[in-house]
C-alpha cells in the first residue's frame, strides 16, 4: 500500500499537472483570441505612427519601445474588462480609451519611458494621475477603469 | 467677422469653433475624442469665435486652417466659452490679421500631462458631436 500510494498520487499528479497544462493553454488562446482586437490596433498605430511628421510636422514618432511597452500593459488587462481604443499621440506616446459616454470615460497614454499618465471623467468626479508601469496593471487604474466600465 | 479695429474680449456665452482636421478626433458617433482639445508643444488651442461670422465665414475659415495645415477638414465642435472656462483655463482673443480677427485662444494650460488629459476630457465633454462639413 505504502508502494501503490505514491504510484497512485503520481498517476493523478500527472492528470492533474496534464489538466492544468491543458487549462492554461485554453486560457492563453482564448487570451490571445481575446486580445487579438488589440494587438491589431497596436499594429495599426505603429504602422501609422511610427515616422516622426505622421500627424503634423511637429508630431513625434510612436517609437518600437513605447508599442512594447503598450503591449505588455495590454497583455496585463484582466480579461472582463472593455476594451479600449488604441491610438498614437502627437507626442508620441500611446493612447488607450475607455468610453462610455461623454461623461464616462478613461484615458491612459503611455510614453516611451514606460510612465502612464491617465485622467478619467465619472460625472462631476475627475480623477487623473501618473505612474510608472512595472508589467502589472496598477490597482489604481484597474479600479478607475472598473468604474468607467462598471466592472 | 468682428470689425478688426475694435476686438472685443471673448464673452461667456460667445459660441467658439474648433476645426477637426484629423481623423482620430472624432468617433463614429459624431461624438469628439479629447484629443481635439488637448494641447501639443504650444499650451495653448486655437478656437474661432462665431460672433459676426456668417456660416460660410465660419466653414471659410476652417478650410483655411485645414489647407495651411496640408490636411482635411472633417469637421468642426462648437463650445461655449464659458464651458472653457474651467479650472486654470480662460479663452482670450488673438486675431490673426489681417485675414482672421476672430482667432481665439484657449489659454492657462498646465504643464502636466495628465492636468492636460483632465481638462481635454472636460472640454470634449462640454463640445458639440462633430458638425460636418457642407457639402456645397
Amino acid at each position: 500500500m505504502t508502494i501503490a500510494l505514491p504510484t497512485g498520487f503520481s498517476g493523478a499528479a500527472e492528470t492533474l499537472d496534464r489538466i492544468r497544462d491543458d487549462e492554461a493553454k485554453r486560457r492563453d488562446e482564448t487570451a490571445t483570441f481575446s486580445r487579438q482586437p488589440l494587438y491589431d490596433q497596436l499594429i495599426d498605430v505603429f504602422l501609422q505612427c511610427s515616422k516622426a511628421g505622421w500627424e503634423d510636422e511637429d508630431s513625434e514618432a510612436v517609437d518600437r519601445e513605447t508599442l512594447m511597452i503598450a503591449k505588455k500593459f495590454v497583455e496585463s488587462l484582466p480579461m472582463a474588462y472593455r476594451t479600449p481604443t488604441i491610438s498614437g499621440e502627437p507626442d508620441g506616446h500611446i493612447n488607450l480609451e475607455w468610453y462610455v459616454h461623454p461623461h464616462r470615460i478613461l484615458t491612459v497614454s503611455i510614453n516611451p519611458n514606460g510612465i502612464l499618465h491617465w485622467a478619467a471623467l465619472i460625472g462631476a468626479e475627475d480623477p487623473r494621475g501618473s505612474c510608472p508601469f512595472y508589467g502589472e496593471m496598477p490597482r489604481t487604474l484597474l479600479y478607475w477603469i472598473g468604474r468607467v466600465c462598471n466592472v | 467677422m468682428i470689425d478688426a479695429d475694435s476686438i472685443p474680449p471673448v464673452d461667456d456665452d460667445e459660441w467658439l469653433a474648433r476645426f477637426i482636421v484629423h481623423s482620430n478626433e472624432f468617433r463614429n458617433d459624431d461624438s469628439v475624442n479629447p484629443k481635439l482639445f488637448l494641447p501639443y508643444k504650444r499650451v495653448v488651442l486655437s478656437v474661432n469665435r462665431h460672433r459676426g461670422c456668417s456660416e460660410k465665414e465660419i466653414w471659410k475659415v476652417g478650410s483655411d486652417v485645414a489647407q495651411s495645415r496640408k490636411c482635411t477638414l472633417y469637421g468642426r465642435a462648437d463650445i461655449k466659452a464659458s464651458s472653457c472656462r474651467i479650472g486654470p483655463l480662460d479663452v482670450v482673443p488673438n486675431p490673426l490679421l489681417p485675414t482672421n480677427p476672430n482667432h481665439a485662444d484657449i489659454t492657462g494650460f498646465p504643464s502636466t500631462k495628465e492636468d492636460q488629459q483632465a481638462l481635454a476630457l472636460k472640454l470634449a465633454g462640454a463640445a458639440s458631436k462633430r458638425l460636418s462639413v457642407p457639402s456645397h
